[in-house]
């Protein structure tokens, strides 16, 4: 079978048509794409995210009046970089997709800002729990004086101040590298099949 | 562009996007949310659209960047029964398969090619020119004249096994 022997034939098929109502239906349909679906995830996120946050900080800031008032600012600066992980996670799956541009580009499009975004992800995961580490050190040491003299992660006449800060860093690097690792397992299970798909797909279109 | 005019144009060009989804693919079910899903791209793509290229050719490319990049479903080579092709088998000997028959295998044959191969392949059939394939999927016209002359010689060996059977 001689492919342009077959063109007269491809061109005179004949198509089931669907009529103009079904289309004008359609429109106003949600997309189904993967990042449509990304984007709807990231608002779900949203709205869990900020009024607990948000009920956190105020229950926090009125039950303990000025005694756990510092909670209440961690969980508002939580909520602070939550919003701006938010915004930026949202401008990235806004600049994934161009539909109209050529094929060869939207490939290379999607696939840089897919990689960005699994890196923002990896980063923004793995710094909330020393973050949070850090955080909450500070506020036992100002809200639990009597903790000091028990553990070696705050500085005391036993404790001299090199053992305080290895203490420090064996924890902090102990859990940022465990956090890193089950992210980057999680991310790679969410994203790692759609980016080779990718890589496949533009390999495809340069050999 | 209207929501009736946009109807309207997507109705006089729908054959293009239902060959494009009987490619992509697998399933009927398959098929209608493809279509479904490139009508929605299309619709919010709209206002990008400035008439510099033809409408078709816009829509081309909004079809193809849909049904390649977002439908992202394990696409399975279609194929036809093995009573059906015993039956070719005797008839292409005989020169006896019909018109539908032949198209049916070229189908099957496509859908065993990979996906931007098979955009290609598509493009060759609806006689676009190498310069206006070059637009839509942004391989330059050496390069598609090049992958042309393989997939030529993909589909001659595969509609042939199909033919055959295999």
């Amino acid at each position: 079978m001689e492919l342009d022997d077959m063109k007269n034939i491809w061109n005179d098929e004949g198509i089931e048509a669907a009529g103009a109502d079904t289309i004008s239906a359609m429109i106003g349909k949600q997309s189904q794409s993967p990042i449509a679906k990304m984007k709807r995830n990231l608002r779900m996120e949203l709205w869990i995210l900020v009024p607990s946050l948000g009920i956190g900080a105020i229950y926090y800031f009125i039950a303990f009046k000025s005694e756990y008032s510092i909670i209440g600012w961690v969980y508002t600066l939580l909520l602070a970089l939550f919003c701006y992980y938010f915004f930026r996670k949202n401008k990235l799956l806004n600049e994934m997709q161009c539909s109209s541009c050529r094929v060869k580009s939207n490939l290379e499009l999607q696939l840089k800002m897919v990689e960005r975004y699994v890196r923002f992800y990896l980063v923004s995961g793995t710094a909330t729990l020393p973050v949070l580490l850090i955080f909450m050190g500070i506020v036992l040491y100002y809200k639990k004086p009597s903790l000091i003299n028990k553990t070696v992660l705050y500085p005391s006449a036993t404790n001299p101040v090199w053992k305080f800060l290895l203490a420090w860093f064996i924890l902090l690097t102990v859990s940022t590298t465990i956090m890193w690792l089950l992210n980057r397992g999680y991310i790679n299970k969410l994203y790692g099949r759609h980016i080779n798909k990718l890589k496949q797909l533009l390999t495809q279109i340069n050999e | 562009m209207t929501q009736e005019e946009f109807v309207r144009q997507v109705q006089a060009n729908q054959g293009i996007l239902q060959k494009i989804c009987r490619l992509y693919g697998q399933t009927q079910p398959d098929r209608e949310d493809l279509f479904q899903e490139i009508v929605v791209q299309l619709w919010r793509a709209l206002p990008k659209f400035q008439g510099q290229s033809k409408f078709s050719t816009w829509m081309y490319r909004v079809a193809l960047n849909t049904a390649i990049s977002d439908f992202r479903k394990k696409r399975r080579a279609l194929h036809v029964s093995g009573t059906e092709v015993t039956s070719l088998e005797i008839r292409s000997e005989l020169s006896e398969v019909s018109k539908e028959e032949r198209l049916d295998i070229l189908y099957v044959a496509i859908s065993r090619l990979p996906e931007i191969e098979t955009a290609i392949v598509m493009l060759y059939l609806e006689n676009k020119s190498y310069d206006e394939m070059e637009d839509i999927l942004g391989i330059s016209a050496n390069n598609l004249r090049v992958k042309m002359n393989r997939i030529k010689e993909k589909l001659r060996q595969l509609t042939k096994n199909i033919s055959h059977g295999t």
